[in-house]
């Protein structure tokens, strides 16, 4: 450990995501930290089985829970200690039982498991994410003290993407976000402001999946911390406000033997044999996959035509209505983005639905559907729309059994109960069912949490 | 009796429906629901929750919201049972006022009988306790369900406690957590209990 860490860091964070996308761990001593490895921290399986509100869930049962309540452990990634501030490292973590066996239920653990399967495949994945968030000027006292509401964006009040007069007024988080980011390590490639009052967007460098999602963790991380440190607060809700969501696209192509797969020079549209089985695979396992990819009660009031989220089960040459655009200009470029994610989504989990249904394309040889060459908003029922509500998805996703498969059943099954916990949760505790914008349950329950 | 959600219905319309299908299987209720023309809507005054119920002589219909052509509208604590409802509209249409009243409170049996039914419709889901003991405080009585000898989960109460978790008027957990039921077993139990209690409320298996 000491190659690893400075002799003058005297404390480390463990962090590891649960499946909603928060992080949980502690603040170790550096001795405490030295003396937990391998299997690292303890800390209780709840966890994994309370809600965003913190009430435990109950109504079903799975063999990683011990029946009284017992200890998971954070087993520490070392190749992942960076200095977060002086004397202070932060660590990211797997979930493991106490003999040390992956926890199901671990985001990354899952994001791991795809991984090996896609290499069982013969296959390697890169990954670049696009982080969206909205920022404002009250601290998150004041902005529960306001219930999230009457929010001053930090920059102009426009719904105009990129101006860099907004992106100036925004430097209070986003300069400070992308220092910290250099001096842990961390590689980020640009940020700009977005279209909605207050929203960013912070672009992130192509790499391995499991590292694109750590950065996507640390990057929030970052952002909610400089926002406590400098009077602001961040969300990564979808819709924290009526205007334009949050998304989060995830970019990603193939390799195969370190060469891109994506590419067909050959071929009249430059696209392999294995891109176009895997645009057949995300786009047939698209319903189940938005479960992850959209994954609250407001992620769904980000799905509204013409402004930018997918509505339409679609592919598309760069085309950025369709719910892959997909980018086949040469071999170093080509690429898929996946638009359907949510900015609040799990990045372990959303990136490992994503390869989840390319796995099954690759494995089963799915054609995809013809290319969908016009706006797809607006469109017809006759065209396949993603589900709309998190039941309905609930719904898809218990049906689509390669996917479950793909992705890991029980990750599946705790991710349907926990959908339907939250669709329960929210016309039991407060929501209001025939609202048509955000809630006082999505703010109270989202806003600082995602 | 045809009872029917819309598509994608919320636990307030599932649970209205579950009850209208508990009070469709006594003979006297259903003749009475065959009857019945109008519309009905129930909200609650503690949150945002609300159905409408469109009774059409034996085809019931059940959606969120509260019509604008609801003749009667039922303004209700869903989690307080004794708190007493407002109604609006019951001077106009007391008949159909009586007849909903009756209908959306369905009966129940005794304590035995409504764990029978709730064990029936529950024993076989996975993980469920072999052997379920129930005690009932105020009777000094007791029924063990499932497997003889040792029961894996215990639940005990007064009769009226046990009619209202075992017939479907309220959640196992939800009793146990607020202190009027008592409990003993393991959580992994009283999680898959809590699972097929709530969909007993919600009309599963009705």
């Amino acid at each position: 450990l000491s190659d690893r860490l400075d002799p003058h860091i005297t404390m480390v964070r463990t962090e590891g995501s649960v499946p909603d996308g928060p992080l949980v761990g502690k603040y170790l001593s550096r001795d405490k930290f030295e003396r937990s490895l391998p299997l690292g921290p303890a800390l209780a399986d709840f966890a994994f089985a309370y809600d965003l509100a913190g009430t435990p869930q109950l109504g079903w049962w799975a063999d990683w829970r011990q029946p009284f309540l017992g200890d998971v452990h954070q087993r520490p990634d070392l190749d992942t200690l960076v200095e977060i501030r002086p004397q202070v490292a932060s660590c990211i973590v797997d979930f493991v039982s106490p003999d040390g066996e992956p926890l199901p239920v671990c985001p990354r653990s899952v994001l791991k498991g795809a991984i090996e399967r896609l290499s069982a495949n013969g296959f390697e994945a890169r990954v670049a994410c696009e982080v969206e968030g909205m920022v404002f000027t009250e601290s998150y006292d004041e902005a529960r003290a306001k219930g999230y509401r009457d929010l001053s964006p930090l920059g102009t009040d426009r719904a105009l993407a990129y101006l860099t007069h907004d992106a100036y007024r925004q430097r209070p988080l986003l300069e400070e976000v992308a220092r910290r980011l250099d001096a842990m390590g961390v590689a980020w490639e640009a940020w700009s402001a977005e279209a909605a009052p207050g929203q960013f967007e912070i672009n992130l460098p192509a790499t391995d999946p499991v590292t694109a999602a750590d950065t996507v963790a640390r990057v929030r991380t970052v952002c909610r911390e400089v926002a406590v440190d400098n009077g602001l607060s961040v969300t990564f809700m979808a819709k924290p406000r009526d205007a334009y969501g949050s998304g989060m696209h995830i970019h990603h192509s193939l390799l195969k033997d370190g060469a891109p797969a994506f590419y067909d020079e050959s071929s009249p549209d430059k696209r392999s044999d294995v891109m176009r089985r895997w645009i057949g695979g995300l786009i047939a396992t698209m319903p189940a996959a938005h479960a992850f990819l959209t994954p609250t009660i407001n992620s769904y009031r980000r799905m509204v035509g013409f402004a930018a989220a997918p509505l339409v089960i679609s592919w598309g040459e760069d085309n950025k209505s369709t719910a892959l655009r997909t980018i086949s200009r040469s071999a170093k470029l080509a690429r898929i983005e996946h638009r359907v994610g949510a900015g609040d989504l799990n990045p372990y989990l959303g990136i490992a639905a994503i390869l989840a249904g390319g796995i099954v394309g690759l494995e089963q040889g799915i054609e995809p559907p013809d290319e969908l060459r016009a706006l797809a908003w607006g469109m017809p029922e006759r065209f396949p729309h993603l589900p709309t509500t998190i039941t309905q998805t609930a719904d898809a996703l218990e049906r689509d059994k390669a996917f479950a498969d793909a992705m890991g059943p029980v990750m599946v099954e705790h991710w349907i109960h926990t959908r339907r916990w939250e669709w329960m949760m929210y016309h039991t505790t407060g929501g209001d069912p025939d609202a048509d914008a955000v809630t006082d349950w999505e703010l109270n329950r989202y806003f600082e949490l995602m | 009796v045809k009872i029917e959600t819309a598509p994608d219905a919320p636990p307030f319309v599932l649970g209205t429906a579950a009850r209208l299908k508990r009070s469709a299987a006594n003979p006297a209720l259903a003749r009475r629901m065959r009857k019945m023309k109008g519309v009905l809507a129930m909200k609650s005054s503690v949150d945002k929750q609300s159905v409408t119920i469109r009774f059409g002589r034996g085809d019931i219909l059940l959606s969120s919201g509260v019509a604008s052509d609801a003749g009667l509208v039922i303004t209700l604590d869903p989690g307080d049972p004794n708190a007493k409802p407002k109604v609006d509209g019951a001077a106009r249409h007391p008949l159909f006022g009586l007849a909903a009243a009756k209908v959306l409170e369905p009966p129940t049996g005794t304590w035995q009988e409504e764990a029978q039914a709730f064990w029936a419709f529950a024993a076989d889901w996975p993980r469920m306790p072999r052997a379920l003991l129930v005690v009932c405080t105020d009777e000094g009585t007791e029924l063990q369900l499932g497997e003889n000898g040792s029961p894996e989960f215990e639940i005990h109460g007064t009769a009226a406690q046990l009619v209202s978790i075992f017939s479907g008027n309220s959640i196992v957990t939800e009793d146990w957590l607020a202190g009027k039921i008592r409990g003993v077993g393991t959580m992994e139990h009283a999680s898959v209990l809590t699972g097929r209690s709530i969909a007993w409320v919600m009309g599963e298996g009705r």
